[in-house]
């Protein structure tokens, strides 16, 4: 560790070298370059500080600093962006305004309606797609367990629909999608739609309670109310007794 | 179009579908109704094709109020529409109570004297 230089902020370097540290977040090989120029501890307080720059003079890591061994068996561990999100994460747990945004992280709560609606590996499917849509690196995890899990949804088995039943789209959806062609937005908001809501919640309904033949029933029930509400029957009527007169 | 003095001067109507929607709607009044749930609670005097006809027009009317719900169900899908009856349609509904009482008395009366 005393092989190499420490720089403090004495030192009348400091300054550039600072601006030597690339922008957040620093990949495995810059971080690496910085640990073969400075001490750890040195490239961590200039990392902290890059990272909570309000916060410059708080040193919130054990010991003030990870040490060099700690770093090292880290990084072999876990990804450099892993550790950089964990080292800023743990300032903004004490400066709360400089949070993590939370936006690739699923409540546990949202996870358990997705199970079940969907099977597993549909649902694999759909948080690999949130993630890649929000950059895989945000994504952020605190410990080892959860980096594995990680690294399991970073990388999963390519997609293959199970032979369960999987909602796509919920009923009536194309139809609410034709629909706003066809009719005024009042009828749109106050009829139609109020009769897909009605028809999508009891077609769930049925399904939650595992009774498939009753969701189909339920589902052609729904198009029919909705077709009688729109008043085309009224005028197929018209038509067929016209054609009846003819 | 319709005249203003029309409009103002215009007696309040009420067919016995709107008026079973309303007594189902003022059983509580402060709390709101969905279409399937006034259905439900019909026994089978109302329809699923026609309930949402039938709330549209009263509230064209002025009888009933309606709003999104917030916040939406667990499920996916669009939100459900909520109804409730407004102080006017209260009213009218009681108004219309009355006279339906007078026409069962002046039936009676008509029934005696003959």
């Amino acid at each position: 560790v005393n092989k190499k230089v420490r720089k403090d902020s004495s030192d009348s370097t400091v300054g550039n070298t600072r601006n030597d540290v690339p922008a957040k977040p620093v990949t495995q090989a810059e971080l690496r370059e910085l640990l073969d120029k400075y001490s750890p501890e040195y490239v961590s307080e200039i990392l902290q500080n890059r990272y909570a720059p309000a916060k410059a003079e708080r040193r919130v890591l054990p010991g003030n600093a990870i040490g060099e061994e700690d770093l090292s068996e880290i990084l072999a561990t876990f990804s450099c962006s892993y550790v950089s999100r964990v080292l800023r994460a743990s300032d903004s747990a004490a400066n709360p305004q400089d949070s993590i945004p939370e936006r690739a992280v699923i409540r546990e709560e949202d996870l358990t309606d997705l199970l079940n609606r969907y099977t597993p590996k549909y649902v694999s499917q759909i948080l690999r797609q949130r993630l890649s849509q929000n950059g895989a690196n945000s994504f952020f995890f605190m410990g080892k367990a959860h980096a594995e899990a990680y690294s399991e949804i970073s990388s999963p088995p390519e997609f293959q629909p199970s032979s369960a039943k999987i909602i796509v789209r919920p009923p009536g959806s194309l139809l609410s999608r034709a629909a706003e062609f066809l009719f005024s937005r009042k009828t749109l908001t106050r009829i139609v739609n109020p009769i897909i809501s009605d028809l999508q919640a009891e077609y769930f309904e049925a399904l939650g309670a595992k009774r498939p033949a009753k969701a189909v029933w339920v589902r052609l029930r729904g198009y029919w109310g909705l077709f009688k509400a729109v008043g085309l029957h009224s005028i197929l009527k018209m038509v067929v007794e016209i054609w009846r007169e003819l | 179009m319709k005249s203003p003095a029309k409009t103002r001067d215009r007696i309040p109507r009420l067919s016995n579908k709107e008026a079973l929607v309303l007594e189902l709607l003022l059983i509580t009044p402060s709390s709101e109704k969905y279409g399937l749930e006034l259905v439900g609670e019909s026994n089978a005097q109302l329809s699923r094709g026609t309930i949402y006809v039938t709330l549209n027009r009263m509230e064209d009317k002025g009888y009933v109020e309606s709003r999104l719900e917030t916040p939406p169900r667990p499920t996916s899908g669009l939100p459900r529409r909520l109804y409730r009856p407004t102080g006017f349609g209260q009213r009218v509904y009681e108004l219309w109570q009355m006279a339906r009482e007078l026409g069962r008395l002046q039936t009676a009366d008509l029934g005696g004297a003959s």
